[in-house]
């Protein structure tokens, strides 16, 4: 008996740590076909920001600590196999910051806000961290003036990675992969 | 879509649009004694007056890192560049005081500066 309740639980401890290198691996490889993309010419630094679709799945699936670590992980590796000093920085400061904006929403307005608009206030978070490194690394606090433009962009952005998010969860849901 | 996510875009892109806006207006207000400053890690590196008649193509090389400028027919634009991502050849050319092309990788900007705001200043005190 005790020894039966031991072993589910570690069953569902590994089936969380599967899960959640699942959601890692999935996150790497949407930053990498993000670097893909070409860049549109009239708002530079403008993104798609496809990593956010699973750390918006990470948030609403699983626990806070577990989103950050899915947010850590696809951070660090992605730099590490794909990018370089300066690139861990610009997506830490505005994973990190995304993380941190649409856990709070979600937490203060649950029920009340869809995906979509936790997902725009990620996409302008993610904006804004990576402009603040942006004007520490190069010296100039004139890259601000591209803010107005990323903010405009980041809702059509934001409503696309909330849709593709809500799919997401709920094929995620679906399979029961989690319980 | 909920009320709240309506009002939380609209929110964003009211915010926006007027930055935007009073961005250009307070950028297309200063014309007069404009320069180009191109500057690598926020240190000047080289500075043109700019007018309409300029024409002047600069070439920063450093590190095997490498950017071409060009400032003709009363616009600025960097031409060419050897970073990843190409996002400073692709950004439009810029021609109003405060406008700025970024070369993250290599940490160069150039931008259009105005002295006429810093000798307001300056008249003012001396007033």
């Amino acid at each position: 008996m005790n020894e039966n309740t031991k072993s589910k639980k570690t069953a569902s401890k590994t089936r969380m740590l599967v899960f959640i290198s699942v959601l890692v691996a999935q996150g790497m490889i949407l930053s990498f076909i993000e670097s893909m993309l070409p860049i549109p010419f009239f708002a530079p630094g403008a993104k798609l920001g496809l990593a956010n679709i699973i750390t918006l799945a990470a948030i609403y699936i699983l626990t806070f600590k577990q989103a950050t670590a899915v947010v850590l992980l696809r951070v660090i590796l992605t730099a590490t196999t794909f990018g370089s000093l300066s690139s861990f920085l610009y997506s830490f400061s505005g994973g990190v910051l995304s993380l941190l904006v649409m856990a709070a929403i979600l937490k203060v307005f649950k029920g009340e806000i869809s995906l979509m608009g936790v997902s725009v206030a990620g996409a302008v978070a993610h904006n804004m961290g990576q402009l603040f490194v942006a004007a520490i690394m190069i010296h100039n606090v004139l890259i601000f003036t591209y803010l107005p433009i990323l903010l405009i962009v980041a809702v059509p952005t934001g409503i696309f990675v909330g849709a593709v998010a809500k799919i997401l969860i709920g094929y995620l849901e679906r399979v029961n992969f989690i319980r | 879509m909920k009320k709240n996510d309506v009002i939380l875009m609209g929110i964003i892109l009211i915010v926006g649009l007027i930055a935007l806006f009073a961005m250009k207006m307070v950028q297309s207000n200063d014309q007069s004694e404009l320069q180009v400053l191109i500057k690598h890690d926020g240190v000047v590196i080289q500075s043109y007056p700019f007018t309409e008649k300029t024409d002047e193509t600069y070439v920063y090389e450093e590190d095997g890192e490498r950017n071409v400028i060009q400032i003709k027919d009363g616009l600025v634009s960097m031409i060419d560049a050897d970073c990843r991502d190409q996002i400073c050849v692709k950004t439009q050319s810029i021609s109003n005081n405060g406008e700025i092309i970024v070369c993250l990788p290599h940490k160069v900007t150039v931008e259009i500066f105005s002295d006429q705001a810093v000798d307001d200043v300056l008249d003012d005190i001396a007033d």
